[in-house]
């Protein structure tokens, strides 16, 4: 009995945190949005039937979900292709100059802005390298995932070359350390870093090998 | 298409975050006054109008008005606060504060931490500095924050406060007692250090003047506030 119960939890956990992951993420995306675009939708009579086992207003929720997401697919997309346009970019330019003039909001949106561009811009071997560091001293290791190299002022203070690694906590790897190590003292492992994150958070019980193995 | 849309995105997130940072701290200053001041604007529904018929209009402008008078009232307290006859109402009040058995336990710790934040020159995160964490192999960017207790302090070694933040998000961290030796001092804005541990290294402060961020306007140097 315990035993059909656990491998039921096993099938089923996957599946409910992986919807209720992406259903967290629709409804952040959409949640400003929903209210202007339901009213629309209801004023046109096409959707307000039930659907399946779905209530009215839920096919208006669930249709409404939807085509904003749509929606703010082709807005970005049409915004990318504008803002290529000659005539355009001068306008964006402006606009921006506007908003860096504003008192507060300046402060926020020079740093997303610059930090949104080099995330965007960097090149793509940022956290793909996994390393072992020595951490938190030097007779043992932790996992990290590879930045890039470390600023110039840092390099020379110290008179070698050195990277910045970010070593993620466990269980929940957004938070962690931003550290710098003289390349010499990492490890450079040959694992990728979607292992790696596995392994992080599943506080070292499931090793890659092992993934390998059982598919 | 894959370019032109994260081309939209680059253009977009930095607006939305901003967006989404200043709806959450106004809505966060203005939590607690608002049912009022929208109670107000109901009472004088006949005079104000169309304004009380949308909800949310309703909400925007309570919130904003808020603000205002809060605004005000903080100019207008510190303007009071530096009168002679004021001060003397204000230290009454502190000490009857100080009596009132569990409030007494929040207010003196808010105060002290706000007194230290915000008076004086210093600035609110300290110095950039760089120092070996967590041992000697690797480094961390940190903030020299200050001096360290007195009940810490150790015959013949100078310690200081040393605070490093965690990445990606700084809101959280250790705050290290370092040897004097061991930091070595950045000589970088704090809104630059944060950039750098916001986007986990991958921007630098080198880079400011890059092709990419040519069109950013000229940093005025950090300033002391």
């Amino acid at each position: 009995m315990k035993k059909y119960f656990i491998t039921g939890l096993v099938i089923l956990l996957p599946v409910a945190l992986t919807i209720a992951i992406i259903a967290f993420v629709v409804n952040l995306l959409t949640k400003p949005f929903v209210g202007a675009v339901e009213a629309f939708l209801s004023k046109f009579q096409i959707i307000n039937k039930g659907f399946l086992f779905l209530s009215p207003e839920q096919v208006l929720h669930y249709g409404a979900q939807l085509l904003i997401l749509i929606g703010i697919f082709f807005a970005m997309v049409l915004i990318g292709i504008v803002a290529r346009w000659f005539f355009l970019k001068s306008l964006i330019h402006y606009s921006d100059k506007i908003l860096h003039k504003i008192p507060i909001v300046n402060k926020i949106y020079k740093t997303t802005q610059e930090i949104i561009k080099t995330l965007f811009a960097s090149d793509k071997n940022s956290f793909r390298q996994v390393v072992m560091v020595p951490f938190p001293h030097s007779s043992s290791w932790a996992i990290g995932l590879v930045s890039r190299e470390s600023p110039k002022i840092c390099e020379d203070g110290i008179g070698e070359e050195m990277l910045s690694i970010l070593v993620p906590t466990t269980p929940n790897p957004t938070t962690g350390f931003l550290l710098m190590y003289k390349k010499s003292d990492l490890i450079f492992l040959n694992m990728k870093p979607e292992d790696a994150i596995k392994y992080i958070v599943s506080c070292g019980v499931i090793i890659p090998e092992q993934l390998e193995v059982s598919g | 298409m894959k370019k032109y849309f994260f081309t939209g995105l680059v253009l977009i997130l930095p607006l939305t975050v901003t967006v989404i940072l200043l709806v959450f701290v106004l809505d966060l200053l203005t939590e607690p006054f608002v049912g009022m001041v929208k109670d107000l604007f109901l009472t004088f529904k006949h005079q104000l109008g169309p304004l009380t018929k949308h909800p949310k209009l309703l909400l925007f402008i309570g919130r904003v008005t808020v603000l205002l008078l809060m605004l005000i009232s903080i100019f207008f307290l510190g303007f009071l606060g530096r009168r002679f006859f004021f001060k003397y109402l204000h230290e009454k009040m502190n000490a009857i504060l100080e009596r009132i058995p569990i409030v007494r336990r929040v207010y003196r710790i808010t105060r002290e931490i706000t007194k230290s934040v915000l008076s004086g020159d210093k600035k609110p995160f300290g110095k950039p500095v760089y120092i070996p964490f967590p041992h000697r192999r690797s480094v961390a960017i940190g903030f020299e924050t200050g001096h360290v207790p007195k009940e810490a302090e150790m015959e013949g070694i100078e310690l200081r406060s040393v605070f490093i933040p965690t990445a990606p998000h700084p809101i959280s961290g250790f705050v290290l007692l370092t040897r004097k030796d061991d930091i070595s001092p950045l000589d970088i804005s704090a809104e630059e250090i944060l950039k750098f541990l916001v986007s986990c290294g991958t921007y630098h402060f080198e880079e400011k003047n890059a092709p990419g961020h040519a069109d950013s306007s000229p940093k005025q140097p950090p300033e002391a506030s």
